[in-house]
């Protein structure tokens, strides 16, 4: 100590001007830079030592599986999270801090004996997990200790069903452009697994929202399938084709004659026709004829003694007309005598 | 016999209103049904022709009427004129229609032109039916194809329908708020309870 402390105060001192002996700027330096250098190299040293030591930490793992068997699914943790207590050098415990992810297990269950505790309620030992991870840490079995023995969880049993699929796009088409009929869904239904309860509250899937603007022809649309519960449920396939027929239309107008015949008693209406305006595809517009639409009078013979009006109805109509449109709704009549 | 004449401007409903008087038994005369015809007759023809002119007339020899209410129903003084030309053939006719209906009630002569011809003074009974401007409109272009502009053109050449009502025996609102079948049956059972 005393050579230390003497060998220090002459790398400190400062200098002192002395007849005939002056020491140089460049001395000083260099002593100050080895003293640093020695410094570094006891702390290394130092350091080297602690890490050699046994220390004990714990670790509190957020816990998650995979590979359930293939008929059942997981719905629940029981125990979402594990603290792992262990024993190990210094030099193990900077590399699992530094090197390896000690937030989150992922348990692979394929690996592991699974144990029913109730119908659905199943748990596997931690003690093969022990195992594991010494021989992944190369340190004694011994020295590692999970604060359970058991990680528990609910497995179901995996059940499917089909539902059919409701498309939920948005067309805003060119002018004069609709759909000649209605889009079609490719395939229209798929199967869905999940636990039986949660199936039980599902009867249809939708596809994404999705707009598609200035369509003037057919098309094909890929959609994809909204979840409505990705923790729980499965599909297959999960993006359906949506098919677009598309036509041009043009507005008609026919006038039709109130069809009287199956009131009980004669009546006249004023007017006696009705105009009916309707969009019709071109491709069908020689096609349409007055005779394919029929309307009607809503009231029945008891009700008829009673009206001002009688309320009309369209009672048939070709399918590929559309958007009709009676006018007047309601005629005056006389119940002729 | 009662003589009845309903009238109203353009696109007021008088045909609808004369629609349920027949199918109440009652002969209706229309005397716009009966002018068409007058059109056909070649001394009518040759008459229109040294009024109006040959544009009026298609290749064929017959009256193009689209052009001829054109002409007519723009100007209030060739309307006049085609009246006049017309008409005293058009109640040569209604005075034989009617001469063999005596026993009934009453007879309807339909025409929108009661007033502007000074034809009151005919009829025992005077039934205007009226409808605001925009439901004339609306009811013409519909019935006709034609232009709004065209329509409310002819409206103005004719006469107001305020006045036309205050010389009425009866007024019909046919303006779709209220029930017309009502009406008539009250105008009905008026003449013929008399």
């Amino acid at each position: 100590m005393l050579r230390i402390f003497i060998f220090m105060n002459k790398i400190f001192q400062k200098p002192t001007i002395n007849k005939g002996l002056i020491p140089s700027t460049d001395r000083i330096k260099s002593d100050q830079l080895l003293f640093i250098i020695c410094i570094v190299i006891a702390s290394l040293f130092w350091f080297l030592i602690k890490l050699s030591d046994p220390y004990s930490t714990t670790y509190t793992f957020k816990i998650s599986y995979n590979n359930e068997p293939t008929d059942k699914m997981l719905t629940a943790l029981e125990d979402s999270t594990i603290n792992l207590s262990l024993r190990a050098r210094g030099f193990k415990i900077l590399q699992l801090n530094l090197f390896e992810n000690t937030e989150e297990a992922n348990i692979n269950l394929s690996n592991y004996k699974l144990n029913q505790r109730s119908e659905t309620e199943y748990f596997i030992y931690t003690q093969p997990l022990e195992e594991r991870i010494a021989n992944l840490l190369e340190i004694p079995e011994t020295e590692i200790q999970f604060s359970k023995t058991t990680l528990s969880f609910i497995l179901e049993d995996l059940e499917s069903k089909q539902v059919i699929v409701e498309e939920n796009l948005s067309f805003l088409f060119t002018d004069q452009y609709d759909l000649y009929e209605e889009a079609s869904i490719s395939p229209e239904k798929v199967t869905i697994y999940g636990p039986l309860k949660v199936l039980d509250t599902v009867n249809s899937i939708s596809t994404e929202q999705k707009t598609l603007s200035d369509i003037e022809e057919n098309q094909v649309v890929a959609a994809k399938l909204i979840n409505p519960n990705p923790d729980l449920l499965r599909m297959t396939p999960e993006e359906v084709n949506v098919n677009l027929k598309v036509e041009k239309f043009t507005e008609t107008v026919f006038e039709i004659p109130v069809d009287l015949s199956k009131l009980g008693v004669s009546v006249r209406t004023f007017p006696s026709k009705v105009k009916l305006y309707c969009k019709v595809a071109q491709k069908d517009f020689n096609t349409v004829q007055e005779a394919m639409f029929n309307v009607t009078p809503v009231v029945s013979d008891e009700d008829i003694s009673k009206s001002d009006k009688l309320r009309l109805q369209l009672t048939a109509k070709p399918e590929f007309v559309r958007n009709v449109r009676m006018v007047p709704t309601e005629v005056e009549f006389l119940i002729l005598k | 016999m009662k003589q009845l004449a309903v009238t109203g401007n353009i696109g007021s409903g008088k045909t609808t209103v004369c629609k349920v008087f027949s199918a109440l038994g009652i002969a209706v005369f229309n005397a716009d049904e009966v002018a068409k015809e007058l059109y056909q007759r070649e001394d009518i023809k040759a008459q229109l022709k040294t009024k109006f002119g040959d544009y009026i007339f298609a290749a064929d020899g017959q009256l193009d009427l689209a052009k001829y209410a054109q002409l007519i129903f723009t100007n209030k003084a060739r309307l006049e004129e085609a009246n006049q030309l017309v008409h005293p053939h058009v109640l040569e006719e209604y005075r034989q229609w009617s001469s063999d209906k005596q026993t009934m009630p009453y007879t309807i002569f339909e025409s929108a032109i009661i007033f502007e011809n000074n034809l009151q003074s005919l009829f025992d009974t005077i039934i205007t039916v009226i409808a605001d401007e925009d439901v004339r409109t609306k009811r013409v272009m519909e019935r006709s194809g034609i232009q709004s502009k065209a329509v409310k053109e002819r409206i103005r050449n004719q006469m107001d329908e305020k006045l036309k009502a205050r010389q009425s025996d009866f007024v019909i609102d046919n303006n779709g708020k209220t029930a017309l079948i009502p009406q008539i049956m009250h105008i009905h059972e008026t003449l013929t309870s008399q």
